[in-house]
This record gives C-alpha cells, sequence and structure tokens, in this order.
C-alpha cells in the first residue's frame, strides 16, 4: 500500500504540473482539495483521467462515494487497490 | 419593469408533457405548477413576515432551483443568483437578503414539498423582479448586472429563431451550472419555453451524460470547452449518436476538440460567444468556419480603440467588450484577445489586478506581477519580491511552504482556478533598458522546457561532470508534427535543445550560452529510436560535449559537438 501512496503522490505532481512539491511535501491523509493541498476542480478532472488511463479503473463521478475517494491519497490509494482487486 | 406572464414563459403543450428528470423521478407540467405554487405560497410568506426585499438563491439541483427561482420572481424585488457559495460570496450578501437553497454554515429557505400536498393553489401568474447576477470585474471587485427575465427571454427567442426545428422533442442535459447565466438560459430558461424537458442534475462526468443521453435520446449537451478538451477513448462515445446538438460556451473551444468531438459523436460542437454583462453575442461551428457570426438580432460595430461594441433587443444600450476586434466584409468578425487585465481559464473569468492586490495586501509579499502561462493548462504565475517576515518564512520553512502559505490565504477570496500555480521570489523585478518590466523578461524567469517536448527518459545517471541519459523517441513529440509530413525526424535544433536541457545541471551557476562548435549531424533520429546522449563538461574551458548515439544498433552516432559557455 505505501508504494501505492509513494506511486499516487508522484502521479498527482506529475499529471498536475504542481512545481516547487516533491512527493514528500504531499501528507498522504490531507486533503486534497479546497484546503492542504489546496486543488480545483479542473485538477479533479484531470486527476480522474489519468486514474482511469493509468490504472484502468472506472470512476463514477455521479456516485456520491467518489468525493469521498478523492479526499486525500491515502483514500485514493484504498480506492485504486479495492477496484484493481 | 415588465411583467411576463406564466402564459408567456411556459410552452408545454399539455399537463402531462415532462418538464424534468430528477431524483424524485419524472415531473410533468402539471405537477411543476403544485410544485410551484406551494414553494411560491411558502415564500410569500416568510418574504412578508421577515419584510425581506431580495433574496440570494444557490441551489444545486436545476429543477428545484427553477422552483425557488419563479417563487422569488412572483415575489421579492431582488433575485440575486452569485456563481458560488463560497464563503467570500456570503460576505458580500447584506444581512437583510434572504438565503434560499444551499448555503453553508446559514439557515435559508429551501424547497420542502410533502408527498401528497393539496392541489387547490394555483402558481403565481406573472412575474417581474429584478435579477442580480455578478461577474468579475476589472478591478476585481464582483461586479453586479442587473437583468429583467424580458431580456433574458428575448435572447432566448433569437436562439430559438436560429435553430428551431432540430431541438424538437429533444431533452436538455448539461455538465454547466444554471448559477450562470449561460447555464441559466440554455439549461432552464430555454427548454421551458419551448416545452421541452431537461435533466435536473449537473453532471459532473461525461460517461454519465452520454449514458443518459442515450436514455433520453434525442437529446442536447450545454456544455463548456473544461469538458469538451478532457476526453477518454474508452468512455461510451457510440452512445453520443444520441446527441442533436451539442452546445459550448464560456471560453473559445480549441479546434483540435472541435474536430475530436465531431469524430466521436458525429455532432460538430456549437459555440456561443457572449458575457455576463451583454448576453449572447455570436456563434461559430470551427468545422465549416472560425470567425464568429453575430446572432440574429445584434448589431456590433469596432470602437475607435479597436474594441467591440454590441447593441441587441437583450441589452437596454450599447456595451463596449474589452475585447479586441477585427469586422470581416459580411459582418464576421475575430477575437484579437482581452484589452484589459482579466483573463479567462477555464472558463472563469480571473482579475489578475485582483490578484495582485490580495498579494500586496498580504504581509509577506511587496510587489507582485502576475501572468499567464501556458503550459499542459492556462495558469497564473508570479513573481514577486518579498517582505521582510515572507524572506524569514522562505529561508527558515522553504519555498513549498510559502507558497502554500500565500495559496492558502488567496482561497478565502478567489476560485481554485485562480490561485497561482508557479512562483518566483526575486530580489528585485527584472526590468529592460528603459526600466520597464516586460511580459518576456518575466516570462524567462519561468524558462524552462515544459514536460511535454522532453523525450521520455529510461535512464539517467549523472557524475560530477560527464552524464548519460537514455530515452526513447516517444511519437507524440511536438516537434515531430509536420517535420515532415509521413516521415518525421527529430529536427537538429531540437537535438541541441535536448543537449542544453540535459546538460544544465552540469554547467556552472551564471554561465550564459555564448557559441557551438563543431556541430555535426550525421544520421536522422526517428520516431521510435532509443537514444543515448553522452555529456561532458570542461570545467576549464567551459565547454559541454555532447554526442547522441542509437542504444541499440551498434551505437551509431545520429549527432555531436560542442556547446560553449561564458561566465558573467
Amino acid at each position: 500500500m505505501s508504494e501505492l501512496v509513494d506511486e499516487l503522490k508522484t502521479l498527482i505532481i506529475e499529471v498536475l504540473n504542481l512545481e516547487d512539491i516533491t512527493p514528500e511535501d504531499i501528507i498522504a491523509d490531507e486533503s486534497l482539495f479546497g484546503e492542504g493541498l489546496g486543488l480545483d476542480s479542473i485538477d479533479a478532472l484531470e486527476l480522474g483521467l489519468a486514474l482511469q488511463k493509468k490504472y484502468n479503473i472506472s470512476i463514477d463521478a455521479e456516485n456520491k462515494e467518489t468525493k469521498s475517494h478523492f479526499a486525500s491519497v491515502n483514500s485514493l490509494a484504498k480506492f485504486v487497490s479495492d477496484s484493481r482487486a | 419593469m415588465n411583467e411576463v406572464l406564466f402564459e408567456q414563459l411556459f410552452a408545454y403543450r399539455n399537463d402531462k408533457a415532462i418538464v424534468s428528470y430528477t431524483s424524485r423521478g419524472k415531473i410533468s407540467f402539471a405537477q411543476f405548477k403544485h410544485d410551484l405554487a406551494f414553494v411560491a405560497r411558502d415564500l410569500k410568506e416568510v418574504i412578508e413576515k421577515r419584510g425581506s426585499t431580495s433574496v440570494a438563491l444557490f441551489c444545486e439541483d436545476t429543477y428545484e432551483f427553477s422552483l425557488l427561482f419563479f417563487s422569488a420572481l412572483s415575489c421579492a424585488q431582488k433575485v440575486i443568483i452569485p456563481a458560488n457559495n463560497k464563503r467570500f460570496t456570503q460576505k458580500n450578501i447584506d444581512e437583510e437578503t434572504l438565503l434560499l437553497g444551499t448555503w453553508l454554515n446559514c439557515p435559508s429557505f429551501r424547497v420542502d414539498i410533502p408527498e401528497n400536498h393539496s392541489s387547490n393553489i394555483s402558481p403565481p401568474k406573472s412575474f417581474s423582479t429584478e435579477i442580480r447576477l455578478f461577474t468579475s470585474g476589472s478591478s476585481g471587485e464582483p461586479q453586479l448586472v442587473v437583468k429583467s427575465l424580458w431580456q433574458l427571454l428575448a435572447e432566448v427567442k433569437a436562439h430559438e429563431l436560429s435553430w428551431p426545428s432540430q431541438l424538437t422533442g429533444t431533452t436538455t442535459l448539461a455538465t454547466v451550472s444554471h448559477q450562470h447565466i449561460y447555464g441559466l438560459l440554455f439549461k432552464l430558461l430555454w427548454p421551458l419555453s419551448s416545452g421541452r424537458p431537461f435533466v435536473s442534475k449537473t453532471y459532473v462526468d461525461t460517461a454519465g451524460l452520454l449514458n443518459d443521453s442515450h436514455k433520453y435520446a434525442p437529446s442536447v449537451w450545454i456544455a463548456s470547452p473544461a469538458q469538451l478538451s478532457r476526453r477518454i477513448s474508452s468512455w461510451p462515445w457510440e452512445l453520443g449518436k444520441s446527441l442533436v446538438m451539442i452546445f459550448s460556451s464560456g471560453g473559445p473551444l480549441k479546434e483540435l476538440d472541435a474536430q475530436a468531438i465531431y469524430d466521436l459523436c458525429g455532432v460538430a460542437p456549437l459555440e456561443i460567444y457572449g458575457s455576463t454583462e451583454t448576453g449572447g453575442i455570436a456563434w461559430r461551428s470551427q468545422m465549416s468556419q472560425k470567425d464568429w457570426i453575430p446572432l440574429e438580432g445584434v448589431k456590433i460595430v469596432k470602437t475607435s480603440d479597436g474594441l467591440l461594441q454590441v447593441s441587441s433587443p437583450w441589452l437596454p444600450q450599447e456595451f463596449i467588450c474589452q475585447d479586441k476586434v477585427e469586422i470581416y466584409e459580411g459582418g464576421s468578425f475575430e477575437l484579437q484577445g482581452r484589452a484589459d487585465r482579466i483573463v479567462k481559464l477555464e472558463e472563469k473569468r480571473i482579475s489578475l489586478t485582483q490578484i495582485e492586490c490580495l498579494l500586496m495586501r498580504g504581509e509577506y509579499i511587496n510587489k507582485a506581477y502576475t501572468l499567464v502561462m501556458e503550459r499542459k493548462r492556462k495558469t497564473i504565475a508570479v513573481v514577486a519580491t518579498l517582505t521582510e517576515s515572507g524572506f524569514k518564512i522562505l529561508k527558515n520553512n522553504g519555498k513549498a511552504f510559502l507558497i502554500r502559505k500565500l495559496r492558502e490565504s488567496l482561497s478565502e477570496d478567489v476560485d481554485g482556478v485562480a490561485l497561482p500555480r508557479s512562483w518566483r521570489f526575486v530580489d528585485e523585478m527584472p526590468t529592460n533598458s528603459q526600466g520597464k518590466i516586460t511580459r518576456d523578461l518575466l516570462m524567462q524567469l519561468f524558462d524552462v522546457m515544459p514536460a511535454a517536448m522532453v523525450p521520455q527518459i529510461i535512464n539517467c545517471n549523472f557524475l560530477d561532470n560527464s552524464g548519460k541519459v537514455e530515452f526513447s523517441v516517444n511519437n507524440d513529440l511536438p516537434c515531430l508534427a509536420g517535420h515532415f509530413d509521413g516521415s518525421p525526424v527529430v529536427p537538429g535544433v531540437v537535438q541541441l535543445d535536448w543537449a542544453m536541457h540535459f546538460g544544465r545541471t552540469l554547467l556552472k551557476n551564471n554561465s550564459t550560452f555564448s557559441h557551438m562548435e563543431v556541430i555535426k549531424f550525421k544520421q536522422l533520429m526517428i520516431p521510435g529510436d532509443r537514444v543515448e546522449l553522452a555529456l561532458e563538461f570542461n570545467q576549464e574551458k567551459n565547454k559541454l560535449n555532447f554526442s547522441f548515439h542509437n542504444a541499440n544498433d551498434n551505437g551509431t552516432e545520429y549527432s555531436s559537438g560542442r556547446l560553449c559557455f561564458s561566465h558573467v
């Protein structure tokens, strides 16, 4: 799981072109959107696309739970690993 | 203000006609009238009891929004429609105003309809009330735009006249919100006033919309460039064939995206150009023409300053836009950028002046300049000089920490899209020989090669004065397009750029490029090649030797040479 967490941190930085941020700067249980890392709605779209491409999982944006999957890197890692299983 | 009668507004043929598909199921016109009568009666009571004259409405569900909207139009004096329900918006609404719909940490009037409410009350007979929308003004302060329902309906009528037959019998689905004028007109008012059903929710993902466009076929998609430009091929695009029309507004759609959507769904997106102040101005469909064509009834003139001046039946007087324009014979026109410091990112209007002011008002920044940078997406970049306390934070806690602090404080006042992504803190602002700060000078501070321009690295290994980089020439590199059609090769100048890009870490500080020596190009580098770049830096002479070899094929050399630097 911790491997996946690191992988996701790197993915977030690469996909979203985040400058001056290293994987260590991203706290795994900190919120990604709003306060915390401060990502915006377009980042959510981009990140969703990247996850679907990289892990070949489907994300149902209409599903209420999807929002909670995107809360932090940890929750995202759990979602990705559950979806792949 | 002119009144609009109930019959003039809703064009459903009979009581059984479907108005909306909601989470509660299908809503017939009869049901809609019942619901509206109920909500309007309740709201009127509350307004009379409180003595409020104005209301502010924010609600995610479009059907519920419509009930609150038309109820308010029948009994309040002002209806404010903010773009969001963020804290900053809430702060700008005075306490006298009654909040309708969903507001954070605040009591508000909500739609609450019992399952079987009595049906012997009738809906409001007429609607008048002033509608207040907001847009970001050039000063950065939200600017009020007042509209009447008449004006909005006049525009809807023009659209109806322009594309009538295609839309008959369609269901409207949207990925944009009705809290903005475009969504309000296209997702709600137009369907209602031509008797067509709409889907109540706002879709957040395109896949869901495509599925439903098939379910409710034939259908219409009210979209914006943000969604149309982000696509995955595994989405059910074949269902998009159920779409009769796709509208796009909020910002220009790239031609490439228009083409891709056409290839996937068989429908060419129809773009609408307009603004909150002016409403719709013109349309285009890039598959057939790139210039804008004024909407039915719209008259345009180029002012002596080169700006676009608009008059239309839905504008009380002429309006001069801050868009630069070139008008052609026949009346079509081309937009040539903004004249003020308002920029549009992801359909959101953002004032660069506002961001600079907010930054300079804070405790860490002395002077700030913002500019728009186009990399993978358009974002805002900042060049700033720091105050003493800002410098202290930078020194003690690092750049990432300082940036986070600055972004956090900005996020209270501006939309997430407007938060700067790239930051450069300098001791002094760079100026040219006339002492001016120019955009070019500032851009140089961000001048690193965008990731997309660099080939895919497989392996890389650097020592003190030498390095090896193994990479593959991926065929989506931008330098390959058109060079040459059908048989792409990596241009020599790009190879030099790569040598410079990867070699940069070996150079001494403050080195500037002076000239090149013994450059040789021996073999064509083509997509799919696996390449090794060898770099060697000569400290004494301040020269960087490079050579590109094929990593598989006996090490055949593509090119080699020497980049020479002077020290300043």
